[in-house]
């Protein structure tokens, strides 16, 4: 799994954007009817449709239908390791509690861990691969090579070191528990910027030789500005296509973490402690393994097939439609 | 009889909106030896109909009417097997971007090789790399025992360099008739009348059959003898070099030749021609150039003017043709 | 070419000695490595100062890692706290191990990745291709611990309690007294390599499938083609050779990449390997053991990135017999076929 976090995933999808490419095609100041004809392609696209639907209905389930179900920590031992039935939709573990409710309370963990991965990593790998781009020579030269072989560190038994640390105090946050869902937000955005980074740089590169941002500079305006104001929203699509994927790389990693123990710890559900818990009994107790284990694939699925929608839908050179 | 007759070409491209002609009723003829040229802005289908003579449209493409005989015998509908015997050896073609035209991990001389030995089983690798050598000697790369550039990778010569290499390429199997499309494009002025002096010597001396595709009009009236313009998949107006610049007689000519500059002549400024060329999908109906045209009528927008001769050897498609004031020059 | 890779040396030394002070810094937040002995009562404060001082432990963070470097680099890497054994035998014999399973699973994924990336290139859009797209988008969602634990569920509980066979093994290297039977092994192995090949081979197919097409669609095949050269040779001669070059490069990258993959799936089988070993240690707080480990990951990781540099120079004529600079390869995307179609 965190060969996920080295991403040849996200690497060999990031990769297959082009950013040159794209920002032929969008970043041209007549680019609006470009992106109406993207989200056209995208709604065109059979398999990101089914992943919008698959996202919209997890994201319902562990967000509203949460609050319909009992307690994922109410005791039951009358009714321990209870088969899958309709008072129980997915049984019930070792101590009775209903497990339905524990992989929903999970999943919601999970997934906003993942959806603070995706923006604050976002936010690191765009500033890095601006200043990369923008200001080019041996920043350039350094901060890339330093991103390369970020993308490639064995991040997670770093990230199972960082969590045995326990609570830091982070001045302004106060105390985070690294093993706790702030924490665990902080560290995996720590490690998974470097696509994006790549990404903005590429797109920052070919597009600080186009004309309008010499025309900016020419009206004088600063570098930020120029940066913020016409380099950024003409590489968004190729942010948003590799946010997408950090999403899913988040799940994947936190997931891992938490089945390791160096994650979320129980009482607290996860979908990776909960997978963890069951696997001295998952021989006699299948549910308590599938259900959380198809909970994380089928995110993770959707999420990949909405990136993949979103990436032909900027990228129509791309002939590849699944 | 020609050596190429090409009769209500069509081809067509499937889009995410349907199918669309790039290519429309494409009819021209090249004569043994002949040089003509294909005129037309990018997306006019110069290349397209190009591609298509080598058997190299593939899908979404595929030509979906018409006729390319070439010497007697129809190419189209040949088999990828028959086509291939034609490549190279009959027809062979030069691309507009040397830098990509050639395999950036094979040496040159090598891919020169490839060239004789595809078509010519019998000969070795020995010979086949003589021969490679002598043909890149002949381009003025220079063989292996001049200390020409046969062992070097495309990324160590120059833009001018690889064309030639791309040239000789092209010219290891004697075709009869040569497309170049855009040959020179992408290299600089010096550079490209070099290229051309040397592309028409080899023309020359291997009586080669030349069709010349470019969008500019200037290096048209250089190299060709006679001239075919394409405006959004259609010829809208072929005639002898001379005849054509001298006297223009479609709207889009004129407003192409207008907007060139000259040598040697003094005028004010260039008139542009209003508006941009349709796109695949948005190509008008009737003459497809009438909403850019100050001449239109509106049935213009009716029908597809066919094209009519309108002086000995000289075809034009425009109803309005005999009604245009003449060309002031 | 010699030039090249002494520069992307230069750039990998600081990488090494950043990540690895990172990874110091982490283990001396991790709290007091003599936190037990001073909780002891029976322990004589001369003992706790003694071996404060043989650790350094009153110095700063920055001396006490240039302490640690220097024993690492001329290979004494400490006493395990846990064991007492020399670091060096432990990760010794566990690296051996693990260097079994990814030695494996790389070889059978570069197999298995070049056969269905190629042939899903060639023949785009046919049934064996969007099986090998299906096929790849379940490798790139599927957890692979929750992988491992199917495979076991199916592959051996299910084989057991429905025919009473045991094909596959779950946990360790041997079963006990069939140390060094062969085919004992090569049942122990079997499902720790399937999982760990379910991503690389998602990715890597995947990856050779689109530089395939990104080459398929290049201007000099199209060149190749006017000359009449046929397909099987534009594909082997033309195609394969450029795609080749990125494919190689990803696939040392990811070599290096699946150190981390590897302990994840060590874990759950129980494979006595480097990543047990790790996690035996973080558990223990055996610090000696964490630091050591996680300075050689890093080094493993940028070792693989600089034979990745290698490759890519001894394959592309034109960084091996360049008369212009190497382009920087900023990107595994870069060193992809974009750019080999286009310089």
């Amino acid at each position: 799994m965190s060969m996920r976090i080295g991403d040849e995933s996200a690497r060999t999808r990031a990769e297959s954007i082009d950013p040159l490419l794209v920002s032929n095609e969008m970043a041209t100041p007549e680019g609006r009817s470009e992106w109406r004809r993207a989200l056209r392609r995208f709604r065109r696209h059979l398999p990101a449709m089914l992943g919008v639907v698959l996202l919209v209905l997890m994201a319902f389930a562990c967000f509203v239908v949460v609050r319909f179900v009992p307690s994922p920590t109410k005791l039951h031992l009358a009714n321990v390791y209870a088969h899958p039935s309709s008072s129980h939709w997915f049984g019930t573990d070792e101590l009775g509690r209903d497990s339905f409710s524990r992989v929903l309370h999970g999943g919601q963990i999970s997934l906003r861990i993942a959806l603070g991965v995706a923006l604050l990593s976002t936010v690191v790998g765009v500033v890095i691969g601006a200043l990369a781009g923008f200001y080019g020579g041996w920043l350039d030269g350094l901060l890339m090579r330093f991103t390369d072989l970020w993308i490639a560190l064995p991040a997670l038994p770093i990230l199972a070191l960082a969590v045995s640390i326990g609570t830091v105090d982070l001045g302004v946050f106060g105390g985070v528990d690294l093993g706790g869902p702030l924490g665990m937000t902080l560290l995996l955005s720590l490690l998974l910027w470097g696509s994006i980074a790549r990404v903005v740089r590429g797109a920052t590169l070919s597009l600080r030789e186009r004309e309008f941002v010499d025309a900016a500079r020419a009206m004088g305006a600063s570098n930020t500005r120029i940066i913020t104001r016409h380099v950024l929203p003409n590489c968004l699509g190729p942010i948003v296509v590799n946010a997408t994927l950090v999403v899913a790389e988040a799940i994947l990693v936190e997931t891992t973490l938490s089945f390791l123990g160096f994650g979320i710890q129980p009482p607290t559900p996860s979908w990776g402690n909960l997978l963890s818990d069951s696997i001295g009994t998952f021989e006699d107790y299948w549910w308590l393994t599938v259900f959380p284990g198809l909970a994380i694939f089928i995110t993770v699925l959707a999420i990949n097939f909405v990136g993949d929608g979103l990436r032909d839908a900027i990228d129509p050179r791309r002939p590849v439609r699944v | 009889m020609s050596l190429l007759e090409v009769r209500g070409l069509a081809i067509a491209f499937d889009t995410d909106a349907g199918a669309r002609r790039a290519v429309d009723d494409v009819t021209f003829s090249i004569d043994a030896a002949e040089r003509v040229a294909l005129v037309g802005e990018s997306g006019s289908g110069k290349t397209v109909t190009g591609l298509a003579l080598l058997g190299l449209i593939d899908l979404p493409g595929r030509i979906v009417e018409g006729s390319i005989r070439f010497d007697g015998r129809e190419l189209v509908g040949l088999t990828e097997r028959e086509y291939r015997a034609v490549r190279g050896r009959e027809i062979a073609m030069v691309f507009q971007d040397s830098m990509t035209a050639l395999n950036p991990s094979l040496r040159v001389g090598d891919q020169v090789a490839e060239a004789v030995l595809v078509h010519d089983q019998a000969a070795s690798r020995a010979s086949a790399s003589a021969r490679a050598g002598e043909l890149l000697t002949l381009v003025g790369v220079g063989g292996a025992d001049d200390g020409g550039r046969v062992r070097d990778y495309p990324h160590q010569l120059s833009g001018g360099m690889r064309q030639r290499v791309v040239l000789a390429m092209a010219l290891a199997n004697r075709p009869r008739l040569l497309v170049a499309d855009e040959p020179t494009t992408a290299l600089d002025v010096t550079t490209q009348a070099e290229i051309l002096a040397l592309l028409e010597q080899l023309r020359r001396e291997q009586d080669l059959a030349l069709l010349f595709i470019t969008h500019d009009l200037g290096v048209a009236a250089g190299v060709a003898d006679r001239v075919a313009v394409m405006y959004a998949g259609r010829v809208v107006e072929e005639a002898a070099a001379t005849e054509l610049f001298a006297s223009p007689r479609h709207p889009y000519t004129r407003g192409l030749l207008e907007s060139s500059p000259r040598l040697g002549t003094v005028r004010g400024a260039l008139a542009a021609i209003p508006g941009q060329p349709p796109g695949l999908s948005e190509i008008p109906e009737g003459c497809a150039f009438h909403p850019r045209c100050g001449f239109a009528e509106p049935r213009c927008a009716q029908t597809v003017p066919p094209l009519e001769e309108v002086s000995t050897r000289h075809t034009v498609a425009c109803v309005r043709v005999h009604e245009l004031p003449p060309v002031a020059s | 070419m010699r030039g090249f890779v002494a520069r992307r040396l230069l750039v990998a030394i600081p990488v090494v000695l950043v990540a690895t002070f990172v990874v110091f810094l982490l283990v001396s937040a991790t709290g007091d490595p003599l936190a037990d002995i001073r909780t002891q009562p029976a322990t004589d404060p001369q003992t706790i100062r003694l071996l404060e001082a043989q650790y350094h432990l009153n110095d700063p963070v920055v001396e006490r890692y240039v302490y640690w470097l220097g024993d690492f680099v001329q290979g004494d890497w400490g006493t395990s706290f846990a064991t007492d054994r020399p670091v060096t035998d432990m990760v010794g014999e566990a690296a051996w191990n693990s260097f079994l399973l990814v030695g494996t699973t790389v070889v059978l994924s570069v197999f298995v990745a070049l056969l269905v990336g190629i042939v899903s290139a060639v023949r785009q859009r046919s049934a064996f291709d969007y099986a090998a797209t299906g096929f790849s988008y379940f490798g790139f969602s599927m957890p692979d611990f929750f992988f491992a634990l199917l495979l076991q569920l199916v592959l051996v509980v299910w084989l057991r309690e429905q025919f009473d066979v045991q094909l596959f093994y779950v946990q360790g290297k041997y079963t006990i007294g069939e140390e060094g039977n062969l085919v004992n092994l090569l049942q122990h192995m079997a499902l720790p390599v399937a999982t760990l090949m379910l991503t690389t081979v998602a990715a890597w197919s995947r990856y050779q499938r689109d530089s395939m097409l990104d080459v398929l669609r290049a201007d000099y095949i199209r060149t190749a083609r006017a000359k009449g050269v046929p397909r099987s040779r534009i594909i082997r001669h033309h195609a394969l050779r450029n795609a080749l070059i990125p494919f190689v490069t990803v696939v040392a990258i990811d070599t290096g990449v699946l150190l981390g993959g590897v302990v994840v799936v060590e874990r759950i089988f129980s494979w006595p390997g480097l990543g047990l070993v790790f996690f035996t240690a973080l558990e223990r707080s055996d610090y000696p053991v964490v630091l050591a480990w996680t300075a050689l990951a890093t080094v493993f990781v940028v070792l693989c990135n600089l034979g990745a540099d290698v490759v890519y120079g001894i394959l592309d004529p034109r960084i091996r017999v360049g008369r212009r600079a190497a382009p920087a390869r900023k990107s595994s995307r870069e060193a992809g076929a974009p750019e080999v179609v286009a310089p």
